[in-house]
């Protein structure tokens, strides 16, 4: 059935902010097909953690591989294989939305001008593809990095906070496409303060300590 | 590799040409320096010639240091870094063509008006020759050690001043050796060691910079 | 055979290197250091003041080199500690190197800034004046620079670890970098001072003042030895605040019981 050894492995991590202690010797897998839900407290370390797994913070201690294989040693491989979107859209805001997604693309897998337009239509942005992005609102240059993830073709998909400034109907939408991907055989690490309730798919939930000064 | 190479060149000119103050500014900066040392020293011609070589070099210096904000910063501030950060190209790679492309809008004006400063600070033609192969040579230094620097201190709010505290040293044995050319061959004096020593040190510093620079990016991005 | 030794050594150096035994041999090894680096200093001092001879040339004035130029010895050899350290840091992910480098640059910098000043000193009646563009002085003073580029550069970023990592990358830049300024600016020296006054070049110094100055600059080196070693050990338990052995020893040293 499921290969154990394709999913992401994540083994005794331990994250320090400063001199303080977030979080402490932490184990999970994750494996193709499911969606782990990183809950806690703000300053808990969620975003840390997204982004100690993302490859693009340091963890004191511990260990991450995917597909079997540590990730900061095949960089190249994993990145290949992963989306990401922080709290940081990565959209130019004097770029177009056809153009950020351009070079998106450009920094790893390829597509065409037709897929571009394609996805841009599906996220509701029809019409506003060669707008400035910084005549956009804020929701709808979330739609413009959120159509980054669904056009890449990766496994990983790690979403701190995605539906931040959405409207119901854009949730909606994306949590169809997680679900999509998910069915698929993908994997979505995800932090929200959303409910999210998808039928049909494995929902992990991984609850980081509270952030408490005195524990 | 290449491509990826070549379409954030592409990317980074088209954004500078939208915001044209980015490569106006450090030329009027250039330009505004070397103006006030007549006005602050003699306007007497003789002294200008001797010291026209320095004060130029000097003007670039900080013309290419105070320009290399427009490096990192704005991709640090949007999060396009962090996709260059989790792309599968070499970041090495990615670094080195904004590097190119710092140099074409801070550099390359440069290069273009120093004719003109040159003249009115009365260097010989010669003179005025050397200055722009010195320049040639050594702005692209600039840029790439200057990148190291900025990389290092993109993730802090105020990183101007303690850019220059970790650039400025660095740029010393650009700064001695290319004023020292122009005001050689003011003299009359040969200069090939010294665009020896230039054309070595920009080798030395493109192969070794775009590395050092991604080092620094990936610790500033934790 | 060699491997097993190979492996027992690595096993030997990463033990040290862990912080908790650095921190017990380190205080063990603090008072061994400064003892002999004061007995050499003293030593060195009235050596160097009383008993040396007097130059011909600059009389009793130039007595100011057997602090001078082990300071500035000192200056470069702590800078390439710290890149040294840093690079150990960066590849093998030995937390102890990032300390020992960030503890030394403060103690470098205090070097250069007294190699700076003995060198102004003497230069006085050397050349008449506080300051000239002497190409030691003015290494010296770039040398400086860098130092205060680090110490700004850590004090900077706020996460600590971050910010050694970072100070370590511009340390080995600076490394790199320091054989290049130092050549310009001795090139640059030489095209516009001419032959300028420089007395240590020559190795014709004489050996009733050159076991002073040896002795000045192995105490240097063992001062500097105690003093980064103390300031490591504080950083070690200011970094490793979470671990047990810290809120042992910081128990038992200042007497708190900790319930």
């Amino acid at each position: 059935m499921i290969n154990k050894e394709v999913g992401l492995a994540v083994k005794s991590l331990t994250c320090e902010r400063g001199y303080r202690e977030l979080f402490n010797d932490l184990n999970f897998e994750l494996l193709p097909g499911e969606i782990l839900h990183i809950k806690g407290e703000n300053g808990a370390g969620k975003t840390s953690l997204l982004r100690i797994i993302a490859g693009l913070a340091l963890p004191v201690s511990g260990q991450i591989s995917f597909a079997g294989y540590d990730c900061r040693k095949y960089r190249s491989e994993y990145n290949e294989q992963l989306a990401f979107v922080g709290h940081k859209l990565g959209i130019k805001l004097e770029l177009s939305p056809v153009e950020n997604i351009q070079s998106y693309c450009e920094l790893g897998n390829s597509c065409t001008p037709q897929d571009i337009f394609n996805v841009l239509s599906k996220v509701g942005l029809y019409g506003f593809e060669e707008m400035y992005c910084n005549q956009l609102s804020a929701g709808q240059k979330r739609r413009v990095a959120l159509a980054q993830v669904i056009l890449s073709d990766t496994k990983l998909w790690i979403l701190d906070e995605p539906f931040t400034s959405l409207d119901v109907e854009g949730i909606e939408y994306f949590l169809k496409r997680i679900q999509q991907h998910v069915e698929q055989g993908g994997m979505v690490l995800l932090t929200t303060h959303q409910e999210v309730n998808l039928s049909n798919c494995t929902i992990k939930y991984l609850q980081l300590p509270s952030g408490d000064m005195n524990a | 590799m290449f491509k990826v190479f070549l379409s954030l060149i592409k990317r980074d000119l088209r954004l500078a040409f939208r915001h044209k103050s980015e490569i106006l500014n450090p030329l009027f900066f250039f330009v505004i320096v070397v103006t006030l040392f007549p006005l602050g020293i003699s306007p007497d011609k003789q002294i200008l010639a001797e010291i026209g070589p320095g004060i130029i070099w000097v003007a670039a210096l900080l013309a290419s240091m105070l320009s290399l904000e427009s490096l990192f910063r704005s991709d640090f501030d949007d999060g396009t870094l962090e996709f260059m950060l989790l792309s599968e190209y070499p970041l090495s790679i990615m670094v080195l063509a904004k590097i190119v492309v710092h140099w074409l809008i801070t550099g390359f004006p440069i290069i273009i008006i120093s004719p003109l400063l040159g003249t009115v600070m009365f260097l010989s033609n010669d003179a005025i020759t050397t200055l722009m192969i010195t320049l040639l040579l050594g702005t692209p230094i600039l840029s790439l050690i200057g990148a190291i620097g900025m990389a290092l201190v993109v993730a802090l709010k105020r990183g101007g001043m303690l850019l220059s505290l970790l650039v400025l040293p660095l740029y010393i044995p650009v700064l001695i050796f290319s004023s020292n050319a122009v005001g050689s061959s003011m003299a009359g004096l040969a200069i090939s060691g010294q665009l020896y020593f230039l054309a070595a040190f920009m080798v030395f510093c493109l192969t070794l910079a775009p590395i050092a620079t991604s080092a620094a990016l990936r610790v500033s991005l934790e | 055979m060699i491997k097993a030794i190979i492996a027992f050594l690595v096993k030997v150096f990463y033990q040290l290197a862990s912080p908790k035994h650095f921190y017990r041999i380190a205080g063990k090894l603090i008072p061994w250091f400064g003892w002999f680096a004061a007995v050499l200093l003293i030593a060195g001092s009235i050596d160097g003041l009383f008993i040396a001879p007097v130059d011909y040339q600059q009389g009793d004035s130039y007595r100011i080199i057997f602090i001078h130029v082990p300071a500035a010895w000192m200056s470069m050899f702590i800078y390439m500690v710290m890149a040294t350290s840093g690079a150990i840091a960066l590849i093998w992910k030995i937390k102890l190197a990032d300390v020992i480098a960030s503890s030394s640059a403060p103690i470098g910098a205090a070097f250069t800034f007294l190699a700076l000043v003995t060198g102004s000193i003497w230069g006085k009646p050397m050349w008449g004046t506080w300051w000239v563009w002497d190409a030691r002085l003015t290494s010296e003073l770039i040398l400086l620079f860098l130092y205060l580029g680090y110490m700004a550069l850590e004090s900077a970023i706020e996460d600590p670890r971050a910010a050694a990592r970072a100070c370590a990358i511009l340390a080995i830049v600076g490394v790199v970098n320091i054989p290049i300024i130092h050549y310009s600016v001795e090139w640059w020296n030489t095209l516009h001072q001419g032959a300028t006054v420089s007395k240590m070049d020559k190795p014709s110094i004489h050996l009733s003042m050159l076991i002073p100055l040896l002795l000045m600059a192995v105490g240097f080196k063992l001062y500097y030895a105690a003093a980064v070693l103390s300031r490591a050990r504080n950083k070690v338990l200011l970094t490793e605040q979470n671990r047990t052995w810290v809120k042992e020893v910081v128990g038992l040293e200042s007497g708190v019981k900790h319930g």
